[in-house]
């Protein structure tokens, strides 16, 4: 019974919601401070040693926009799905560069908001292995943009009848 | 012949039935044979009796609104179809076709429904029967919402659509920005170079100032010992607080590029605008410097 309950909460598209929201917001903010100072990011971006200089300005450009406009259009669920599968693969792209650089040893600070930061570390690979979670979990259960349009699930009597009712 | 029919019916729906019934049953009812792909009933037919494969292959299915076919069932021997309509008193609801050559036996409606009344086991069999379509059906519904599901996330318009928005409101919005970014970075001009031990040599005849052109975590962490820091970004701040100005003819030798940014070239442009007219990169930069086994500060070894 108990974890029944667990489950459900867990599972529920509410719960989805909420992390919907929460994600947003959080990309959102974290996109604003480097669209207003794009040099300050892309010196932050430099400083990962990863993308190629010719690549380096273009990137700090666009990155804070696509952060801007995925968790914008989460919240919005206009097309939300994209947006959440995009999120999560800026997410993953983070964790590997945060994970290289802190392999190389290098004290970088993690350019996540805007100029200066917190360093890259363990702290900051989990912050987002849990916006990732959020992610996922969303990618999962938040699903009723997509089933509104298929009327077998959601209207009653509109597909087959329960079996057993 | 009444043998055959028998054996048929005794591998039926109508196992059950006492021989005796089973019987007579083959002794009534009639044969019905059929050609490749022809019907044997219509949607939308008043139903006039029950049927049971004798040989053959039957197809079952019906025709959707957009034309397209959606097949429940292909049957084979002693296999029956068409008990739905008469159990539930409408036309029928499905399309009834052969596929081969196909014998049929004809249960009619009134002996359908007399088997019935006098055998009622017989339509829990029916019911069962139908439970299992049902169970398939939320089976398919199921297989096919997760699908849907999945195909949503894939459609590539939805992605070209955030990516398509992101760009055109990055790029507009750098081209509105006071604090706005070359979209492409100048390639910075080449500065001569200067060999390590060249380098060393001066230095220690101080005719040469070393400059780490790192950004300050990467100074920190490693960097020629002698070696002032000036990253291109800091260089006013860095340069005002304490960078010898007094002997602009000295040798500058810098060093320190990463596959991100030419941190050497762009101080190396920032001294010359000072005045700087012997600016000089260091080949191979501080990793030949340490081959050479030149003494470098490293973090924590200070």
């Amino acid at each position: 019974m108990i974890p029944g309950i667990m489950k459900r909460a867990l599972t529920s598209q509410y719960l989805s919601l909420v992390l919907r929201v929460l994600l947003g917001a959080f990309f959102i903010y974290a996109s604003l401070g480097k669209i207003a100072h794009p040099g300050n990011f892309a010196q932050s971006i430099a400083d990962y040693r990863i993308v190629p200089y010719i690549a380096i300005n273009l990137g700090a450009v666009m990155l804070p926009w696509i952060e801007f406009i995925t968790g914008l259009f989460l919240i919005m669920r206009f097309k939300s799905r994209a947006s959440v599968v995009m999120i999560a693969l800026l997410l993953v792209m983070f964790e590997v560069m945060i994970l290289i650089n802190m392999y190389r040893g290098a004290q970088i600070s993690c350019g996540c908001f805007a100029a200066g930061g917190e360093p890259i570390g363990w702290k900051k690979v989990f912050e987002d292995a849990v916006l990732l979670v959020f992610a996922l979990h969303i990618y999962n259960y938040d699903r009723l943009e997509v089933m509104k349009k298929f009327k077998a699930l959601t209207s009653p009597g509109g597909g087959a009848a329960r079996p057993g009712s | 012949m009444d043998i055959e029919v028998q054996s048929i019916l005794k591998n039926s729906v109508f196992r059950d039935l006492p021989d005796q019934e089973i019987a007579e049953l083959a002794r009534t009812l009639q044969i019905r044979s059929v050609g490749a792909n022809e019907a044997i009933f219509k949607a939308g037919d008043p139903p006039d009796a029950f049927y049971i494969i004798g040989s053959g292959q039957v197809r079952i299915f019906v025709k959707l609104k957009n034309r397209a076919e959606r097949e429940f069932s292909i049957l084979g021997p002693s296999e029956h179809f068409g008990e739905m309509s008469l159990l539930t008193d409408e036309t029928r609801t499905a399309n009834a076709e052969s596929l081969v050559e196909t014998r049929l036996l004809v249960v009619p409606r009134e002996r359908f429904e007399q088997i019935l009344h006098d055998y009622p086991q017989l339509s829990k069999k029916f019911l069962r029967e139908m439970r299992e379509w049902l169970l398939k059906n939320e089976k398919i519904i199921e297989e096919e919402s997760d699908e849907l599901l999945k195909s949503s996330a894939g459609s590539w318009y939805d992605y070209i659509i955030v990516i398509g928005i992101s760009i055109f409101l990055g790029l507009s919005f750098n081209f509105l920005n006071p604090q706005g970014i070359r979209l492409i970075p100048a390639r910075p001009r080449p500065v001569p170079g200067i060999s390590v031990s060249k380098a060393m040599q001066d230095y220690m005849q101080k005719k040469a100032l070393i400059v780490d052109a790192m950004p300050i975590s990467f100074y920190n962490l490693e960097h020629i010992k002698g070696a002032f820091n000036l990253p291109p970004a800091q260089f006013d701040i860095m340069y005002m607080a304490g960078f010898p100005q007094d002997n602009k003819n000295i040798i500058v030798v810098l060093y320190g590029s990463t596959i991100s940014a030419p941190y050497d070239l762009l101080t190396a442009q920032k001294l010359m605008l000072r005045g700087y007219n012997n600016v000089r990169v260091l080949e191979g930069g501080l990793k030949a410097w340490q081959k050479s086994g030149y003494p470098v500060v490293k973090k924590g070894s200070r």
